[in-house]
């Protein structure tokens, strides 16, 4: 049997300092490095849901020992911790982003709060219930994370997607000077 | 020798026809893009593509001493081509009334290049018809370095339109999607 006490899995320190302390300091950024911003964060948020719906999956699979959960809890803290800080770097440059930008920049910090709250919640629960993995209040973070993380990874791809058909859009109306309507 | 008449034959009859039935009174309507004409534009970037390829082969043909029948074929080939074309744009034309503005001006200046890369390649033909030893001519090779930069030009054009009307569709759609203004 596995030892219960051997294996903690640290909060998610950095993620809260990334979203709670959002720094209102404001960064020279220009429309481009948003872009480039969003687009590593369509990367991550991609990630994210992979992990999620791999936990979910072993929900499924009663007979799986808890330190696989954790294991992959674990690289799903360390995925949002990442796209935690690039969400900082985005809410940093946002006085300096174009409209649909600072649209998508607040459209993304909700739902990735929401994921780290739940998951901060699930970690606490695995720390504590490492028997208890069949209980619904476990299994409830879990299924929430997966969606919400599957909205997320839709919502940036879609933002990343517009920026590029709007880029590309703009570029050509000016090749052949046509009128914006 | 070969026979000097062979490609007598080659003018180009329903090139010319239909240039010169083309509708005036265009109106562009403010209404969105017709699928109908981004279809035809579609395929008109499809044909535009086979002209600039036929006009560069034809081009590289004025560099060496090839035959007048390899002239002659290929230049049978692009007329093809233009042909098929020309009843792309005429149906464009057709449609512009129903056309969206940015569609509308998308044929408005597709039509000149077309004209133009017609009466070039009537004129190339004709020359080769009657001038079948001189291809190495001025007079003939200013017509197919024309052709092969207006096919280029006009190929060009009706890609970055199609570019457009994909790329404002996709744009659009995610506006929507996504559900916030324009801007």
């Amino acid at each position: 049997m596995t030892n219960h006490k051997t294996f903690r899995i640290s909060m998610i320190v950095s993620l809260v300092a990334g979203i709670v302390g959002l720094s209102p300091t404001l960064q020279a950024a220009n429309e481009e490095s948003v872009s480039k911003l969003l687009a590593q964060a369509k990367t991550q948020s991609y990630a994210i849901s992979v992990d999620a719906t791999t936990l979910e999956a072993y929900t499924r699979q009663p007979t799986l020992d808890w330190s696989t959960h954790a294991t992959e809890i674990n690289r799903m803290r360390a995925d949002i911790n990442a796209a935690g800080q690039t969400v900082t770097a985005l809410n940093d440059a946002k006085a300096q982003a174009a409209a649909w930008q600072a649209t998508a920049i607040d459209r993304i910090i909700p739902y990735l709060r929401e994921i780290a709250t739940n998951t901060t919640a699930a970690i606490e629960f695995l720390n504590k219930n490492q028997m208890r993995l069949k209980s619904a209040e476990y299994k409830d973070y879990i299924e929430a994370n997966s969606d919400t993380s599957q909205e997320l990874a839709s919502l940036i791809a879609h933002f990343v997607d517009y920026g590029n058909h709007k880029s590309r859009y703009d570029s050509l109306r000016n090749t052949l000077e046509l009128p914006a309507k | 020798m070969k026979k000097c008449h062979a490609t007598g034959a080659i003018i180009l009859p329903c090139l010319v026809a239909a240039f010169t039935c083309l509708p005036h009174p265009l109106q562009a309507a403010d209404a969105p893009g017709s699928p109908a004409v981004s279809k035809l534009l579609l395929e008109a970037k499809k044909q535009s593509s086979l002209i600039a390829a036929d006009a560069t082969l034809l081009r590289s043909y004025g560099q060496s001493n090839l035959d007048w029948t390899t002239h002659g074929k290929q230049i049978t080939r692009m007329r093809n081509h233009i042909n098929a074309a020309a009843k792309t744009v005429t149906a464009l034309d057709s449609l512009k009334s129903h056309a969206a503005p940015w569609q509308a001006v998308a044929i408005g200046r597709i039509l000149p290049y077309m004209r133009e890369m017609a009466e070039d390649t009537t004129n190339a033909i004709d020359y080769i018809n009657k001038n079948q030893s001189r291809l190495s001519d001025k007079e003939y090779k200013d017509y197919i370095e024309a052709n092969s930069d207006m096919s280029r030009e006009l190929a060009t054009l009706v890609a970055q339109f199609v570019d457009y009307g994909n790329s404002k569709g996709n744009y659009e759609k995610l506006q929507q999607k996504l559900e916030f203004p324009g801007k």
